[in-house]
């Protein structure tokens, strides 16, 4: 064990003498850490994302009313439109529509406005819809969105929740009505209004405060009304970002110094001492683990003090950087074994993580590209990284809670390891 | 005596079954306190054999045993037993003498005091003392050559290698590089295998030369016996540059007492003769009297070289 980690602390003294290293380990990630942030603040990135979906109202039915109105108190982060417009207050234009526009809303307006990427849905009421809940037939709502975006998502669980409630007050309303005929205390005649008016005193028992609650949030969307105050603007995802970027441009980078020194004659010089291979193997992953640790540690730290919030439960998180920064040593080690010279090993290194940092939401955030490329984007260790401290710093998640990246990441790990440690050559 | 180094049958090939013999059945035995040089060109296999002895090499077959030791099966305790000086300057260049020292003292064990004490008895031994704090990518080449070598010394090894520690160092440092190898024999004892393709420093160093070429040791013994193998004719090296020199004259000179062989090499009459001293008056004066003038005259004595260049029929810089 001594000789190990005199293997760690001198490969670190050789690492930190070079003052370069500690440009790419200090200044740039400090720099990207506040521009990109500072992009994704001016673009509201930082703020809780509002999600504008348009009702295409052909019933204009108070079934539809009650509906539209379910669905503007279902989810703050939820614009409806056009009836947000109707209430906002003068000068402000929540649904990017005229007064024209607004009174007299259409299908063919919404369907342009969603191709146009102005809303992110659309829900149509079909003519009829009360028409047919008072009948007890089944209602089709149609919901439009792109699908390879995610904040539809939001708009289609706030339309289901809705719907639910709808659903449950129709069948209380169905209920009452059918047992209200077999007591013969209505007659049929009756029996429209008598369902309606059921329907309503089921609807309003839903109303403020419900019985239930579920609440939809979007990525980002807000536990706190201050927003910045409690993720950190748009350092939320620049500061896990270029920790993940940085530390494997970082720690990659490390296998130039270990190619250096089989060429030197330094790793063959450890090799005739009398210490086993495996001490020195592993006082260079050590080394690695080292630099990722410090790496991760400057750029978290910067964040946290820009405000981000690494949740409640310091545990995963470090869980998370001890994981992701053995990954990216054993990445390392696998590059040292396939490279020749140290600028090989440097161009890989810078290549690969200037590759696999976008490619896995170090720059801005999986949500917003389509689905394929995020799931293209997951062969990047990064991309797990990512979903593990987005789940840590937007849902305050736990160890429990981002097991699975922490396996895949585990998984990467000992992949490379393996396909290193096999192909390991000291001289 | 028992041999504190010990080699039988010694094999090593790179990329079997096609890849180029390196080592073929190296037969060694070297005594406690005994410098035995290994010498020959390059490419011969004295890198190839010193790494199999330091167990950075698996041997391809053969055995060897170090004080006693089966480098394959404890390792470990070889590798206590030696300190190896690498023909690299296997050092880290962005850390000073001392740094690299201390370093490379942990692995070796030494702790504390003890690690300080090695530390100064080594920079002193290699007089870097004063410019221990500086890193080692200041210094020049002669100066990175002593602390390499001191890595190895660290420790106080039984047997020391040392793999052509010279190679591309200034005079001086050659000179302190040499007194260096003969302080470890006679001061401490040490035992010292030493490679190298300077015939010079095999015969000012060893007491017994291994000649190696193309992974055979081809002839071992002192420098004496090693000579003895090609007689004790000198050769006579008369300059006569462009000039064409008869057949004739060159028979006649065959004919002087103590002559064996005469050719013409690069602008040079090389005559091999028995006492060639005394034969140098009758070769000028016949010289002389067919008006081929000799612009100078090198009468050298029979070398390693000369022998080498008798068992291969090749120069050890060839």
């Amino acid at each position: 064990m001594r000789e190990l980690i005199a293997i760690t602390v001198n490969d670190l003294r050789v690492f930190l003498q070079d003052r370069s290293n500690w440009f790419f380990l200090l200044i740039m990630p400090m720099v990207f850490v506040f521009v990109i942030g500072a992009v994704f603040r001016s673009s509201g990135g930082g703020e809780a994302p509002r999600i504008r979906m348009d009702i295409v109202d052909g019933d204009h039915s108070p079934a539809a009313d009650a509906l539209i109105a379910g669905l503007a108190a279902a989810n703050p982060s939820l614009i409806v439109c056009p009836y947000a417009n109707l209430s906002a207050s003068e000068g402000e234009n929540p649904c990017n529509l005229d007064a024209d526009q607004a009174q007299d809303f259409t299908g063919e307006l919404a369907a342009e406005r969603l191709k146009d990427g102005i809303t992110y849905a659309t829900l149509t009421l079909p003519a009829g819809m009360q028409a047919a809940m008072l009948a007890g037939e089944t209602t089709t709502l149609i919901f439009s969105a792109d699908p390879s975006l995610s904040a539809p998502g939001i708009a289609l669980q706030a339309v289901q929740s809705v719907t639910t409630r709808s659903g449950g007050a129709l069948v209380a309303a169905g209920l009452t009505t059918t047992a209200a005929l077999d007591l013969n205390l209505i007659t049929e005649d009756d029996r429209s209004a008598f369902f309606l008016a059921r329907y309503n005193e089921a609807e309003a028992m839903w109303g403020p405060p419900p019985p239930v609650v579920v609440r939809t949030e979007a990525i980002g969307a807000v536990e706190e009304k201050d927003s910045e105050a409690g993720f950190g603007g748009g350092y939320s995802q620049s500061a896990p970002g270029m920790a993940a970027m940085y530390t494997m441009i970082n720690v990659v980078g490390l296998a130039a110094i270990l190619v250096q020194e089989r060429l030197d004659g330094t790793l063959q010089r450890l090799i005739v001492m009398p210490i086993r291979r495996s001490q020195i193997i592993g006082g260079k992953i050590l080394r690695g683990c080292a630099v990722g640790l410090l790496q991760m540690a400057i750029i978290l730290g910067l964040g946290a003090l820009l405000g981000v919030h690494f949740g409640s439960n310091p545990i995963a998180i470090i869980a998370l950087v001890l994981v992701y920064v053995l990954t990216i040593a054993a990445m390392s080690i696998f590059l040292a074994t396939i490279s020749r010279t140290p600028d090989q090993a440097t161009g890989i290194a810078l290549m690969a993580s200037m590759a696999l940092a976008p490619l896995g939401g170090a720059w801005w955030p999986l949500a917003v590209v389509p689905p394929f490329m995020q799931t293209i984007g997951h062969i990047s260790p990064i991309a797990w990284f990512m979903d593990a401290s987005n789940t840590i710093i937007y849902q305050n998640g736990g160890l429990a809670d981002i097991m699975t990246p922490l396996l895949v990441l585990l998984g990467f790990a000992a992949v490379f390891f393996a396909l290193g440690i096999r192909r390991f050559r000291y001289e | 005596m028992p041999s504190i180094i010990s080699v039988r049958d010694l094999k090593k090939q790179y990329n079997p079954p096609d890849g180029p013999i390196a080592v073929c059945d190296v037969d060694l035995e070297i005594q406690e306190g005994e410098i035995y040089s290994l010498l020959g060109p390059n490419g011969a296999g004295k890198t190839t054999t010193i790494s199999m002895l330091s167990g950075l090499l698996t041997p391809g077959g053969g055995s060897i045993t170090i004080g006693g030791h089966d480098i394959t099966t404890e390792a470990q305790q070889v590798k206590r037993l030696i300190g190896v000086v690498p023909q690299e300057i296997a050092l880290y260049s962005r850390l000073s003498a001392r740094q690299n020292l201390n370093f490379f003292g942990q692995l070796y064990g030494l702790s504390g005091k003890e690690l300080k004490q090695a530390v100064e008895e080594v920079l002193a031994m290699i007089d870097l003392t004063d410019r221990a704090n500086e890193k080692i990518e200041t210094y020049s080449g002669g100066m990175k050559r002593r602390v390499n070598i001191a890595v190895g010394l660290l420790h106080k090894p039984r047997i020391v290698y040392m793999d052509e520690p010279t190679v591309g160092v200034d005079p001086q440092s050659r000179r302190r590089i040499l007194d260096t190898v003969l302080e470890l024999k006679k001061q401490l004892g040490m035992t010292v295998l030493y490679t190298t393709h300077y015939m010079e420093e095999a015969q000012e160093l060893s007491d017994r030369v291994g000649i190696i070429d193309h992974g055979e040791i081809i002839a071992e013994g002192s420098t004496g016996q090693l000579i003895q193998t090609v007689g004790e004719e000198d050769q006579i090296q008369l300059r006569v540059g462009e000039q064409e020199i008869p057949a004739a004259i060159i028979s006649q000179m065959e004919q002087v007492e103590g002559v064996t062989h005469i050719r013409q090499q690069d602008g040079d009459l090389v005559v091999r003769a028995t006492r060639g001293r005394r034969a140098l008056p009758a070769l000028i004066t016949i010289a002389s009297h067919s008006d081929v003038q000799i612009n100078s005259v090198t009468v050298k004595e029979p070398d390693l070289e000369d022998v080498f260049l008798h068992l291969t029929g090749r120069g050890l810089r060839e």
